[in-house]
């Protein structure tokens, strides 16, 4: 063979490898396309959460490619968790869901799959609830409450959000410490909580403290207890009362967790467990934390998937006391 | 005056160099996005959530109303020239709009539902104004029982939607109502009709079965018929390019009471603009002298739709503004940005923030002046594209609508929803049953359901709610005589406005 023709043909085989050197292994360049983040029904509190720490990593550029949100709400996290077992293996889908939907609605409607199934990422806050009336109402505290319910047993109305949130379970397991019966109404979120509660639909509700702090404020709506380890510091909320103090019971609260889907590569999860402890540190989040009365609470994936295991089976006890399941 | 000082405020907040440029290209960027399908407002406007932190709230929600606004709009061409809907309430427009459009009509649909738009969304923005409170503790007032009332109105009105046969009408809305149990119950979570399928383990996606209905069934009646030139001739002439101040006349009525109902209903939280263009729209057909060009190429069609529809978008940011309760998944974020932006809707924001709340009011009045200013002048042109053979037409609405689908949910089991409905969607026309109650039940039936199942709850077991409850008692009455309004009327001896007998 003629020096021109070897040449030629190195040059060939160069040529035609050089492509081959850009794949690379997929861990090396993740994320290489954007990602999708699962959130629940758009303007919950878990979906401006997930927005908001979105936009903290994008501002940040912890990334370097962007997050979609794709909204997936309802049915107490079965259409979130559906959509996300149909991703299996994806590095690119995560999801953000309160724990006790996670760890409750496969529980309660027999899913085929649990808590189990999904790859835990991290944990980043907690929030609990308030127990509220509106302003015009006759109770003035729980035990009001409580009285009127043991002399007209199933005629107190509730509103609260789906019927695995914690709200929910705290009003059933109110039920059962005190022997009383009332009627739960089930929302789909907790603004319309928040409006049946306004409009008079409802005697008292169970919800997220987040939708009616401004109207607390404004001394439309009553708050009668805080379901959290600890008293909220904001504003008025000073002065009501934990279920703790109160003696009626443990706080339910709800963590806000990250999770992908079953056999996401560790390189993926790793990576996001990264980002998003630089986003916990971070003063939009910390202030977020603060406006939107949740409380910090740092998990990593470890300490995420070992507390999910641990707690499963007390959740299913939870359940179980409280008559959702048998 | 107060509401005089608020809106100098407001149109002073509005009328600043950066505030018009977000208002501008938030109408580019909704006009953009409601041309394709499947790719919606929300989506949108959770993109631009990142450019928004550290903007000045109130020009973040003057941009997101921008992109609202120009949405309904860009629905609209789309609708009207390939029979492509947008969102839920462009269905509509489809059946007149693009009926005009073959007739060679495009032009003055388009502009017809430019006009409307404009009416209906400045009409709403002056209610927001004016009423704005008062509309705070209707919304409130609206309980389950009432949203129970509304939606089985909202219901039966789908007898008037769609052709001569009242029963045909039912048997679309039970087809649409079978679709949309399809997937979790939202009370409990458990899934229902999913066959044991993953892929159906969520539900239907509602984008697919209205793309597939409208648009792929289109596209093959149109095959069978072997269309191998350009769909129409156009008229000849700018004249013929926009409405006449024939239409115009004619439209002025309905404009009115499409924005009236579009802003009453558009308020309650969680309807949306859906039902608002469905309810106008039958309501018109009902009213109309000639009910039934109503589905065949009616002016008053597209009128009715698209007012109500922009009526709905003002109405719904007031309740989320003042109460700080969401009307619908995009105001949802917006509320969202708001409050990541260190301001809280709610009955605090007037007092506390009123730059914010007048400011996005003036500025969804230059809005729909920005829209109808950009908007006419396109029609000319976005015409011309009804110019293309259709052999290439064609493939360019299957893509359109393919990646539209797609992109909702990146599952190309949608594809083949979307596919499945496209021949469901050609038999029915064959058959001459009415497409729209289809949309209409999968729109409500969730709500109809969980509504009642919470009234049940309220009324602790009790039917006789309904009758204790003025508003949802005079609803369930609307919904009576709905059902049987047919009837009434030939039993009036009206025979013209009666039903045509099938042949």
């Amino acid at each position: 063979m003629t020096i021109r023709k070897v040449v030629l043909m190195c040059v060939m085989v160069v040529a035609v490898a050089i492509p081959f050197t850009a794949l690379g292994s997929p861990a090396d360049d993740y994320p290489s396309k954007s990602l999708e983040f699962v959130s629940q029904t758009a303007g919950a509190s878990m979906d401006n959460l997930g927005r908001l720490i979105i936009s903290i990593i994008q501002q940040e550029k912890l990334l370097s490619q962007p997050i979609a949100v794709n909204n997936k709400g309802g049915g107490g996290g079965a259409v979130q968790m559906a959509y996300i077992l149909s991703k299996k293996g994806s590095p690119y889908h995560f999801f953000g869901t309160s724990t006790n939907l996670l760890l409750g609605t496969p529980m309660i409607e027999k899913l085929p799959y649990s808590s189990r199934d999904f790859v835990p990422i991290v944990n980043l806050s907690l929030d609990g609830s308030l127990l509220y009336v509106r302003a015009d109402s006759p109770f003035r505290t729980v035990k009001d409450l409580i009285a009127e319910a043991k002399k007209k047993p199933k005629t107190l109305r509730m509103a609260t959000s789906t019927v695995t949130s914690g709200e929910s379970m705290t009003g059933k397991a109110l039920q059962r410490s005190q022997g009383v019966e009332w009627n739960i109404a089930y929302f789909n979120g907790d603004p319309e909580v928040a409006t049946n509660v306004l409009g008079g639909h409802v005697e008292f509700a169970i919800g997220n403290p987040n939708f009616v702090f401004d109207h607390i404020r404004a001394g439309k709506i009553r708050a009668l207890m805080a379901v959290a380890p600890k008293r909220y510091t904001q504003g008025p909320l000073k002065d009501v009362p934990t279920i703790g103090e109160l003696g009626l019971g443990e706080p339910l609260v709800a963590r806000r967790a990250f999770l992908g889907p079953p056999e996401m590569p560790d390189y993926a999860v790793n990576k996001l467990v990264a980002v998003f402890k630089k986003v916990s540190e971070h003063p939009t989040w910390l202030k977020f934390l603060d406006d939107n009365m949740q409380q910090s609470a740092w998990m990593d994936a470890q300490a995420l998937g070992a507390w999910i295991s641990s707690e499963a089976p007390k959740h299913r006890q939870r359940l179980v006391d409280v008559g959702l399941i048998k | 005056m107060e509401i005089f000082d608020g809106l100098l405020l407001g149109f002073q907040v509005a009328g600043t160099p950066t505030n018009l440029f977000f208002a501008l290209l938030g109408c580019a960027l909704g006009t953009l996005v409601g041309v394709m399908p499947g790719l919606g407002v929300t989506g949108t406007i959770s993109m631009c959530l990142p450019l928004v932190m550290g903007m000045n709230p109130t020009t973040a929600i003057i941009m997101f109303a921008g992109i609202l606004s120009g949405a309904k709009f860009g629905g609209a061409v789309t609708a009207i020239l390939m029979n492509l809907p947008g969102e839920a309430s462009s269905c509509l427009t489809c059946l007149d709009g693009n009926a005009l459009a073959k007739q060679g009509h495009a032009g003055k649909a388009l502009g017809i539902a430019a006009y409307s738009s404009f009416i209906g969304g400045t009409m709403s923005t002056i209610g927001m104004v004016l009423l704005g409170p008062f509309l705070a503790a209707v919304a409130l007032s609206f309980g389950p029982a009432e949203y129970f009332a509304m939606c089985v109105a909202g219901l039966t009105l789908a007898s008037s939607l769609g052709s001569n046969s009242v029963a045909k009408s039912f048997l679309s809305t039970v087809l649409g109502f079978t679709l949309a149990m399809v997937g979790p119950d939202i009370i409990g979570g458990a899934s229902r009709l999913n066959f044991g399928t993953m892929e159906l383990l969520a539900g239907i996606e509602f984008a697919a079965v209205a793309v597939g209905l409208f648009a792929i069934s289109e596209v093959l009646l149109t095959i069978e018929e072997e269309v191998k030139i350009s769909l129409i001739s156009l008229p000849k002439g700018i004249r013929h390019l926009l409405p006449s101040m024939e239409d115009v006349r004619r439209c002025i009525p309905i404009w009115i009471r499409a924005s009236t109902l579009g802003f009453v209903v558009g308020v309650l939280p969680a309807t949306g603009a859906s039902i608002c263009a469905f309810m106008s729209y039958a309501l018109e057909k009902n009213l109309a002298k000639r009910p039934e060009l109503f589905g065949k190429g009616a002016v008053e069609g597209v009128a009715a739709s698209e007012t109500a529809d922009n009526a709905a978008i003002g109405a719904n940011i007031a309740p989320t503004l003042t109460l700080g309760i969401p009307g619908s998944a995009s105001t949802a974020v917006m509320m969202g940005a708001l409050i990541m932006a260190g301001v809280r809707p709610g009955p605090m924001l007037l007092g506390e923030h009123p730059e914010v709340f007048w400011g996005v009011t003036a500025s969804c009045f230059l809005a729909n002046i920005m829209l109808l200013i950009i908007n006419i002048p396109l029609i000319p042109l976005v015409v011309k594209l009804l110019k293309i053979p259709y052999y290439l037409l064609y493939i360019l609405i299957l893509a359109v609508s393919a990646v539209g689908v797609y992109s909702i949910n990146g599952n190309v089991f949608d594809l083949w929803v979307m596919a499945v409905a496209g021949v469901v969607g050609y038999a029915f026309k064959k058959l001459n049953y009415p497409l729209a109650p289809v949309v209409l039940a999968c729109v409500l039936g969730p709500i109809v359901e969980r509504s009642l199942r919470q009234t049940m709850v309220l009324s602790r077991g009790s039917w006789g709610i309904f009758f204790e409850r003025p508003i949802a008692l005079i609803l369930l009455a609307i919904a009576v005589i709905g059902l049987f309004w047919p009837y009434l009327i030939r039993l009036w001896g009206k025979s013209e406005k009666g039903q045509v007998a099938e042949t």
